[in-house]
């Protein structure tokens, strides 16, 4: 338990470069508050009557964009800053190295989603009269857990990747496009609805929604368990893919030849 | 006649090193899935004009991500890059050859963000309606000039600042939010719509969608065109003088490292 978190305090420490006070304040406190604010603008100007779906999306979309952020930056930084190959030879366990990885940046999404809230019901008069806070909370944990699994298992491809921003990019767009976040997952054409099914966020996203309208834990059970299920098979697969990368690393000698 | 020589030898400099680069690409395909999610949301309104204005807007808000970052780099790449202490010793102004650079970026980005945008509304199969095709050209001239002058405010301020990684998370969006770029500003909650008002793209962002409702020049869109130019000015006279700090800066420690 000390190793982990001894891992968790130095690998946040050294290669989360946002770990001063001007990046910190423009990536987890202002920049969750301007998207939200964009997008719901946006919709405001174009359906006033569908604005606070888009707070409400956009506020639990800041968890996983929180994560993204965070995570993705960090396993980067670990090659970029050449500390991967010093981990890959410790002779630690690999469910301490990976884990730790992510813990410390879980707080991220907390201030983000909560920032969001704030703001939304400040600035945009997002309704919380009817507001559950049970399942408000159970909805920010299982959608907080489902995505850190699942930015953990994108963030092993940034180890293999020269640029991840694409990734970032990427990945972000996918939430926002087919979480329901945005448009709702049954107005999507095709496929792409179905998608959105196997991705983190959208359906604790159904449960965060159903929070503002009174809905209690037991109503939305179900989803719940379905993100926290998500999330599960990303836990796994993720850590999969970690011990893959490491075997392959060791095999060709160097990250730089994939 | 130096001046000119200076301004486009920078100009072509970073025209080059833009054009070799896949940066431009990457940017372009990461910000088109989102074009299309606001496009989506700004169809959702029965007033043809607010698809309109977003789908305009969208241009620039291609054109603010692209550059922002870029022009906002330019003198801190010269650190990094080594070639500060040449351009310091060299009699031209520090600010003319960061002048030219950023004029590289931003054409390069405005000719790629409206291919972009060309692009995004044939596969929409989308025709905006346009009172005044010139009118419309001049205003999107005054929101072109005005964001270049609020972007171009960063190279100096990000060296007096001592920017880092980071610094930009949060100045894209706020370039958005308060530009007026995806929709009117009057819709910003009345605490924060005096922020806009001090920012030019929000003034010309105004005369364009007027260009796009009437066909006449009116006092009002003149008015907006005045403001947009007076406020580019002032941020182009702020700009000037943080360059003279920078390079005072530098001058009395040696070195850009030391800030």
């Amino acid at each position: 338990m000390t190793n982990f978190a001894i891992q968790a305090y130095l690998g946040y420490k050294g290669l989360y470069t946002y770990l001063n006070w001007h990046a910190f304040t423009s990536t987890v406190i202002l920049r969750p508050v301007l998207v939200l604010a964009m997008y719901f603008l946006v919709g405001r100007f174009a359906a006033p009557e569908s604005a606070e779906r888009y707070i409400i999306g956009l506020a639990a979309y800041s968890i996983p964009s929180a994560l993204l952020q965070s995570i993705l930056h960090s396993f980067f930084f670990e090659r970029f800053f050449g500390t991967f190959p010093v981990l890959f030879t410790a002779r630690g366990s690999r469910l301490s190295i990976y884990w730790s990885k992510c813990v410390l940046y879980l707080p991220n999404a907390v201030i983000n989603v909560s920032l969001c809230l704030i703001f939304g019901h400040l600035l945009f008069d997002l309704d919380m009269s009817e507001l559950d806070y049970t399942t408000l909370v159970a909805s920010v944990a299982a959608i907080t857990a489902a995505s850190t699994t699942f930015v953990m298992f994108v963030g092993s491809f940034c180890i293999v990747t020269r640029e991840y921003s694409n990734i970032l990019l990427g990945v972000n767009t996918l939430y926002l496009a087919l979480t329901g976040a945005i448009i709702p997952t049954d107005r999507l054409p095709g496929p792409l609805g179905d998608i959105g099914h196997v991705l983190p966020l959208t359906n604790g996203l159904v449960a965060f929604r159903e929070a503002f309208d009174g809905a209690g834990l037991a109503a939305v059970a179900d989803h719940l368990l379905l993100e926290l299920a998500v999330g599960l098979v990303y836990a796994v697969l993720g850590y999969l893919t970690f011990r893959l990368l490491e075997r392959e690393a060791k095999r060709r000698g160097a990250f730089e030849t994939f | 006649m130096g001046i000119l020589y200076a301004l486009a030898g920078s100009f072509r400099q970073q025209w080059k090193v833009s054009l070799s680069s896949q940066q431009h690409l990457d940017w372009l395909l990461g910000i088109l899935p989102q074009i299309f999610i606001v496009l989506w949301m700004a169809g959702q309104s029965d007033d043809r004009t607010v698809f309109d204005y977003v789908a305009v807007g969208s241009l620039f808000w291609v054109l603010w991500t692209m550059t922002v970052f870029r022009i906002g780099s330019t003198l801190t790449h010269e650190f990094y890059e080594g070639t500060l202490e040449a351009g310091l010793t060299s009699r031209t102004p520090l600010m003319l050859i960061i002048l030219g650079k950023a004029a590289a970026v931003m054409v390069l980005s405005l000719i790629a963000s409206t291919l972009v945008m060309v692009v995004v509304l044939v596969v929409l199969q989308h025709w905006i309606d346009i009172a005044s095709i010139p009118l419309l050209i001049v205003s999107v001239g005054f929101v072109t000039l005005a964001l270049f002058a609020t972007g171009f405010i960063f190279a100096p301020a990000m060296v007096l600042l001592q920017g880092r990684g980071g610094f930009y998370q949060a100045l894209i969006p706020f370039g958005i939010v308060f530009t007026g770029m995806l929709y009117p500003v009057r819709l910003l909650p009345d605490p924060v719509e005096p922020i806009a008002r001090f920012i030019p793209t929000s003034w010309a962002m105004e005369s364009v969608m007027r260009s796009m409702q009437t066909g006449a020049l009116s006092t009002r869109m003149a008015g907006d065109w005045f403001v947009t130019l007076a406020l580019t000015l002032l941020f182009m006279g702020l700009t000037y003088l943080m360059f003279r700090v920078v390079e005072r800066r530098i001058r009395v420690n040696g070195s850009l490292g030391t800030f």
